[in-house]
């Protein structure tokens, strides 16, 4: 790839070169690599893809009905509990 | 905030991020620890109640999202001490199902907090001398 780099541009890189002690084409990579990774998404947490994962009321009723038919599983005694 | 197990309950509303203290204990959780903890007996809690109401999509992300997480299974000595839990319970006249005693069986062997709403059932687990530490996310 080849591209003609405007005056005022390559004044900046040759300034940013200086400044960073490397050469002006390492200078351009490092500055189109920067310039890339700003737009990259940053991968979400496993908080972030958990929280409100049942959030719509759709989903939250959902939810609450399944929490509902655990803890009534849970109370639900197996048989008649035999006098001890 | 140390390691602690979270029963299905405080991890359905963090799940459903609606109960803001809850959300706000379960960030600063992650913030420390990554992910969450939780049993088996949630995962199947989970799936269980998903299937029974077809909602298969649903099934899936949750699936995907649990995944990620650390699950427990509870081991044969696990079992043991939820018999145990749940015999001494029922001589102190309360009716306790396997998931509370496993889940509870698993937390004290981790030796680590369980995170639950359903206090009151636990409690009664706390009474047949188990050391089992109890947390509610949904106090501040």
């Amino acid at each position: 790839m080849t591209m003609e780099i405007p005056s005022n541009i390559e004044r900046d890189i040759e300034r940013f070169a200086q400044k960073e002690h490397i050469t002006n084409d390492q200078a351009v990579l490092r500055l189109i690599e920067t310039g890339l990774s700003i737009n990259k998404p940053v991968p979400k947490t496993v908080f972030e893809q958990g929280l409100g994962l049942f959030g719509s009321p759709e989903d939250s009723a959902l939810l609450d009905e399944v929490v509902s038919i655990a803890y009534e599983e849970r109370r639900r005694p197996s048989k008649p509990v035999p006098m001890l | 905030m140390v390691k602690s197990v979270l029963d299905t309950d405080i991890l359905s509303e963090y799940l459903q991020g609606h109960h803001s203290t809850v959300v706000s204990h379960a960030a600063r959780y992650a913030r420390e620890h990554g992910v969450f903890t939780f049993t088996s007996v949630t995962v199947y809690e989970i799936v269980y109640g998903l299937e029974l109401k077809a909602a298969s999509s649903q099934l899936k992300s949750a699936l995907a999202w649990l995944n990620q997480n650390e699950e427990i299974t509870p081991t044969a000595a696990d079992y043991v001490n939820a018999a145990t839990i749940k015999a001494t319970a029922r001589k102190n006249g309360s009716v306790l199902e396997l998931p509370d005693c496993l889940i509870a069986a698993v937390a004290v062997r981790l030796d680590r907090p369980l995170v639950t709403g359903n206090t009151e059932d636990f409690q009664a687990i706390q009474k047949t001398g188990m050391n089992l530490i109890l947390e509610n996310w949904r106090n501040a």
